[in-house]
């Protein structure tokens, strides 16, 4: 089963997206700053990390950087506030995978289905397979 | 059969778990092996293109798709060959979807493809497909300026069609071609053409790669382009800007040395460069108002009257040279120019507090995505559950507090910022000292619950202009800041507004709480920045000092923390004397 780590200071915000995963059967963790994040996400086995860059103390980029300096590869999707540019071309260049947009166009269900694929990046390909293979009538 | 369809899943399996985890060079070679044990099934070849995508090998991917495309017998797994063609578009470089669209053009001439695929290819990206010649003709033309008026025209035709791709394509060609010495003028046009569209700093790139001469014109354009893109690099590159590069220069290169002096903040060579522009100013209307606007913009004010007397002289002059109302228009243009001086810095002004503003509003949105975010989402977790059949009585009320909560939240949050937000805009000179003693009337019943006194000291006819309510929320906000500070319950708070009659208003504000740890200096007046926990519901959103500090920005003030201060916290106040109280 897959396992993902939540960075959320706000218990408000990252408990229904623990729970909307939940329905998906897919296990989240949650850590309310990024100190506790990072030694979670550095004992745990997580596929996936959704981070918040606005926190207090150590600030989501932080938490990023360290991230990715331990695994290069593990997915990662920012959800943030931020709408500037600049600030997403910045964590761009240390490596993220997605990015989901907070605030008014705040949406669970593409947060879910975002994660979801990541997690899963080829069931559109099997499917396409599958159909190609069903045996035809001679 | 039944064997076979088997082997083929093991193999699916196998690459998918090699892609699932990342090694993706042996998933190409387990996906090339699947290919030769099932020449037949099409599906391996879409696998192989997919993986090469993934590791931006475009050409490959190309490749694979192209051998996906010849075997597909009917179009109903077209779509995603077009999906790909378009990801290509946006991934790959020009020249491999070149590449990759000649490879296309030469397998339907050889009839590669079924009928069926034939036609949706040319329906499809039929256009796109057969550009290529026509390009290819140009970009050869392009070569020697004889061809000057065809290629110029065809330049015009895309840009009216906005076939932005085949002008990229023809830059392209223009900056990687070797021998560009017979086209100087078509490269000309090009530069003038890119800079027109605003494309700066392809111009720049032309420019560079094509080695036009640098002629006077050329030289404008240059410092121009870079400026536009706030970039002087080219610039310092070809050129060596110094005092004889002014000397030498005419006024539209001299006009657009200011901006490059500007951007060095090298005011020594400002004031070169216009003096050097005073010559051409002599007898020039136009360029003595440019000049009349640079001394404005550097507030060189007495330059500025100068320059605006000899406008007038000029003006005079080309009017009617022996007007003997000429002096008396003088006094009356002295009057105006000072008017225009006034309403150009209070439109500077303005235009500071617009900063001011934006600064707050997108601070106050940013904190506002917050709750709106919680809300959303708690309603959509209820709505996924509703969807599986599995929401109970317990969600509804959960549900509902949860959204109160946040509704809460935001209230708060508004109350705050109402008192910058919704200001009167009834500006008036008021004393900064009844200010403060009003605040602290307001708020004495609070501040004699918490056993806080307070003295505000200094003449009561020190002012400031503008919306008093407005600046009475620096007090208010300070003396709340420092009420939650001093926690023994027992405290004072003193406030000293001293001036030095001539141009600066000094207010201190102290208070003998436990103070400011000194590595909360620096980021005490960033908006959200508290040591509070937010939801207390005490304030603590770390907005105070941030509203403290936007509204002395509007008043042309600053704050700053008193290091000095021994016990408590203190924190320092400095506004321009207000001219009419001088």
């Amino acid at each position: 089963m897959s396992k993902v780590l939540i960075i959320e200071d706000e218990l408000s915000t990252a408990k229904p997206v623990q729970e909307a995963l939940a329905l998906e059967s897919i296990q989240a963790d949650i850590a309310t700053d990024g100190k506790k994040g990072l030694a979670m996400f550095l004992e745990g086995d997580y596929d996936l990390v959704l981070l918040d860059l606005k926190m207090p103390g150590m600030s989501g980029e932080e938490v990023l950087s360290a991230i990715r300096k331990e695994d290069p590869f593990v997915d990662i999707i920012i959800y943030t506030n931020y709408t500037e540019f600049e600030d997403i071309k910045k964590l761009a260049n240390i490596g993220i995978d997605g990015y989901i947009n907070k605030g008014p166009s705040a949406d669970l269900m593409t947060l879910v289905e975002a994660i979801k694929d990541k997690l899963a990046p080829l069931s559109d390909e099997m499917i396409d397979y599958l159909l190609d293979n069903v045996p035809e009538e001679d | 059969m039944q064997d076979k369809f088997e082997r083929e899943n093991m193999y699916s399996d196998e690459i998918r778990r090699l892609r699932y985890t990342n090694k993706l060079d042996e998933a190409v070679s387990k996906c090339k092996e699947a290919i030769d044990n099932f020449p037949n099934n099409n599906f391996f070849y879409k696998i192989l293109g997919d993986i090469y995508l993934q590791m931006e090998q475009y050409q490959l991917a190309s490749d694979a798709y192209l051998e996906n495309l010849k075997r597909l017998k009917s179009t109903g797994r077209f779509k995603s060959f077009i999906r790909f063609y378009r990801i290509m578009q946006k991934k790959a470089s020009d020249d491999i979807n070149r590449d990759f669209r000649i490879k296309i053009k030469d397998a339907i001439k050889k009839h590669l493809f079924t009928q069926e695929i034939e036609k949706s290819l040319i329906e499809l990206i039929g256009n796109e497909i057969a550009q290529d010649d026509e390009v290819m003709q140009l970009l050869v033309l392009s070569d020697d300026d004889i061809n000057f008026k065809i290629v110029t025209n065809q330049i015009e035709q895309w840009e009216k069609e906005k076939n932005t791709a085949n002008i990229r394509l023809l830059i392209k060609y223009k900056v990687t071609c070797e021998d560009f010495s017979k086209s100087d003028n078509i490269n000309r046009y090009l530069i003038q053409f890119l800079e027109r569209t605003e494309r700066f700093g392809e111009a720049l790139t032309v420019i560079e790669k094509t080695q036009v001469p640098y002629n006077r014109s050329m030289k404008c354009a240059i410092l121009r382009n870079c400026r536009r893109i706030s970039n002087y690099d080219l610039a310092n590159k070809i050129f060596n800007i110094n005092e004889n590069f002014i000397s030498t220069a005419d006024f539209n290169i001299l006009y657009e040395l200011v901006y490059y002096f500007q951007s060095k903040n090298d005011s020594e060579n400002i004031d070169r460069t216009l003096n050097a522009m005073r010559g051409a100013a002599e007898r020039s209307i136009p360029i003595a108002r440019t000049l009349y606007n640079f001394y404005l913009s550097f507030s060189k004010l007495d330059e500025a009257q100068k320059t605006y007397e000899h406008i007038k002289q000029l003006e005079a002059k080309k009017k009617d040279p022996s007007s003997q109302t000429r002096k008396d228009e003088q006094i009356e243009s002295d009057q105006v120019v000072w008017q225009t001086v006034k309403d150009l810095i209070s439109e500077r002004e303005h235009n500071r507090q617009m900063i001011a503003l934006r600064d707050l509003l997108k601070g106050f949105s940013h904190e506002l995505g917050q709750p709106v975010t919680n809300i959303r989402y708690a309603i959509q977790l209820q709505q996924m559950k509703m969807k599986r059949g599995m929401f109970t009585q317990e969600d509804i009320s959960v549900l509902l507090d949860s959204v109160l909560d946040q509704t809460t939240r935001i209230g708060k949050l508004l109350d705050r910022f109402r008192p910058i937000v919704s200001s009167k805009s009834t500006e008036s000179i008021f004393s900064i000292k009844e200010c403060a003693e009003s605040v602290f009337q307001d708020l004495s019943s609070r501040l004699s619950q918490k056993n806080i006194s307070y003295t505000v000291k200094g003449p009561r006819d020190i002012y400031a202009y503008g919306d008093p309510v407005q600046f009475s929320q620096v007090f208010y906000n300070l003396v709340l800041n420092s009420m939650q500070a001093i926690d023994k319950n027992c405290g004072t708070i003193s406030v000293i507004i001293a001036s030095d009659r001539k141009t600066k208003i000094t207010i201190s504000f102290c208070d003998d709480g436990p103070g400011i740890p000194p590595e909360n200096h620096r980021k005490i007046f960033e908006p959200f920045f508290s040591t509070k926990d937010p939801t207390s519901g005490n304030g603590g959103e770390g907005l105070g000092l941030f509203i403290v500090w936007n509204i002395l920005k509007m008043f042309n003030g600053t704050i700053h923390i008193d290091k000095s201060a021994k016990t408590g916290a203190k924190f320092v106040i400095k506004l321009p004397m207000l001219k009419e109280a001088k």
